[in-house]
């Protein structure tokens, strides 16, 4: 399998994954549980809060090495990343509206759209995240 | 394309590490470049060229 196909394959992978975790946030506020958005809110900010951490703990460790923590194949990445985020959100959001869209014809109870938007802002950064570090492994593919 | 970056660095004693931080940036970016994977800019190719007292023509060396 060639580097282009590994990575579309990958790049399946993650939306699969995003898609079927907020399936999973769907039925469980569909569940007995009434505290789904403040368990989700906490899950969040405990996970930014731990990026936060390690980014910090790396970028000190490279500051103490005297290794630039950005150069210009790290800003190429992050473009790079960036630019694909955004493409694979727009199909994620399209997606999961058509999602909304089905649940709310059958008269399933759904999200509020504020908690709708939490779930997409989160994807993208989620989205962006992975790849960012997908490509910093791999390189930007040609 | 290939390079004689890992060459010219064994001829003067450098690892990857070093040569990074003579050129100011990341191992990861010269491991790349010595592996064709990574096209540096033209800048990064003349400070790496003058690093390992060679030039950017016989450094790189392009399948053509």
């Amino acid at each position: 399998m060639d580097e282009e196909a590994r990575f579309r394959r990958f790049v399946g992978i993650v939306i699969a994954v995003l898609v079927a975790g907020a399936v999973f946030v769907v039925l469980f506020a569909n569940s007995s549980v009434d505290n789904w958005a403040t368990l989700m809110s906490a899950a969040i900010l405990v996970s930014l809060a731990a990026i936060a951490v390690i980014v910090a703990r790396r970028k000190k460790k490279e500051l103490r090495s005297g290794i630039p923590s950005e150069d210009e194949r790290s800003t190429a990445i992050r473009m790079r990343a960036g630019y694909l985020a955004f493409y694979m959100s727009l199909y994620f959001i399209f997606g999961m509206s058509f999602f909304h869209a089905i649940l709310e014809d059958n008269q399933v109870a759904s999200l509020p759209t504020s908690e709708w938007l939490m779930i997409y802002v989160a994807a993208m950064g989620s989205i962006f995240l992975v790849l960012n570090a997908y490509l910093t492994r791999k390189g930007v593919p040609r | 394309m290939k390079t004689k970056i890992k060459e010219l660095r064994a001829r003067y004693d450098l690892t990857q590490e070093d040569l990074a931080k003579k050129v100011g940036v990341r191992r990861e970016t010269i491991l790349f470049i010595e592996k064709g994977e990574y096209n540096p800019s033209l800048n990064l190719a003349h400070q790496i060229a003058k690093t390992l007292k060679t030039t950017i023509d016989q450094l790189f060396v392009f399948d053509d």
